[in-house]
């Protein structure tokens, strides 16, 4: 059987066209100015937790304040019940 | 290194193989700055076992294979889309004609003939020929690149040459 494939020995090498590089560059600088940098985005996760944390924070300020209120409902005999005789 | 002496350096390798894969210039352009920006994004994951060019190498062929894939499909269904215009006129897609600025004019149209043999062959078969034949690699080489055994590339070896001729014998009508 004939042995077509070596003339593809015979493809010379051709030489890229310089404007591909102008491209290339282009297409890279519009990469990279889209993207987020990553000091962009530490900024961000940090303030995100910051405001979790407080948010935690005021809960649980509140939550203390009704548990103060409710002791001192009770100390004062003031239930906040429908039951009359505190059965 | 940096984008720039990368694409300095290799930015032949990748045209002309490219240019073997599809055998026209606008689209070997189009993957060989595919093929940068993806070195560009994954240049910190690049491994240091394995040779730089080996590692173009690899990325050439993968994007290579994927436009074909592409360009396929984009026929495929401008086809079907012709099928169902209620018209008839025909439809203005543009067909990568064979156009290997490497290819020596009084060889022209055998290579021609055997680049249209050669689109027809798996994907493995066409890679090993393109390596082989035109880029002019070793057998250890090739299978460096194509991550297999020496044993595998000369088997692919074969069989590609076996189809390639059976493909042109087809076409031109000699059993």
């Amino acid at each position: 059987m004939k042995d077509y494939s070596d003339i593809l020995t015979q493809i010379e090498r051709a030489e890229i066209s310089p404007f591909v590089w102008t491209r290339l560059q282009q297409k890279l600088e519009n990469k990279s100015t889209s993207k987020i940098s990553i000091n962009a985005s530490r900024a961000m996760v940090v303030s995100l937790m910051l405001l979790l944390v407080l948010n935690m924070f005021a809960l649980n300020r509140t939550q203390k304040q009704d548990d103060s209120m409710i002791n001192f409902a009770e100390s004062m005999n003031l239930f906040p019940q429908n039951s009359i005789y505190g059965e | 290194m940096s984008i720039n002496e990368i694409y300095h350096t290799y930015k032949n390798l990748v045209y002309n193989l490219a240019l073997n894969y599809v055998q026209n210039v606008e689209d070997a352009e189009e993957i060989t700055q595919d093929v940068f920006l993806s070195v560009h994004d994954s240049l910190e994951n690049f491994r240091q076992d394995s040779k730089m060019s080996t590692w173009i190498y690899r990325i050439t062929i993968n994007k290579s294979l994927d436009f074909i894939k592409s360009r396929n499909r984009k026929k495929r269904f401008a086809k079907l889309i012709s099928i169902f215009k209620s018209d008839g006129s025909p439809i203005h897609f543009e067909t990568a004609d064979i156009d290997h600025p490497g290819a020596i004019l009084e060889h022209k149209e055998e290579l021609d003939r055997i680049f249209m043999a050669m689109n027809q062959l798996p994907a493995n078969q066409k890679t090993v020929l393109v390596l082989a034949k035109i880029e002019q690699k070793s057998q250890n080489e090739i299978a460096e690149i194509m991550n297999v055994s020496v044993k595998a590339v000369e088997s692919l070896m074969q069989r590609a040459k076996t189809n390639l001729a059976e493909r042109i014998n087809r076409t031109e009508g000699i059993n």
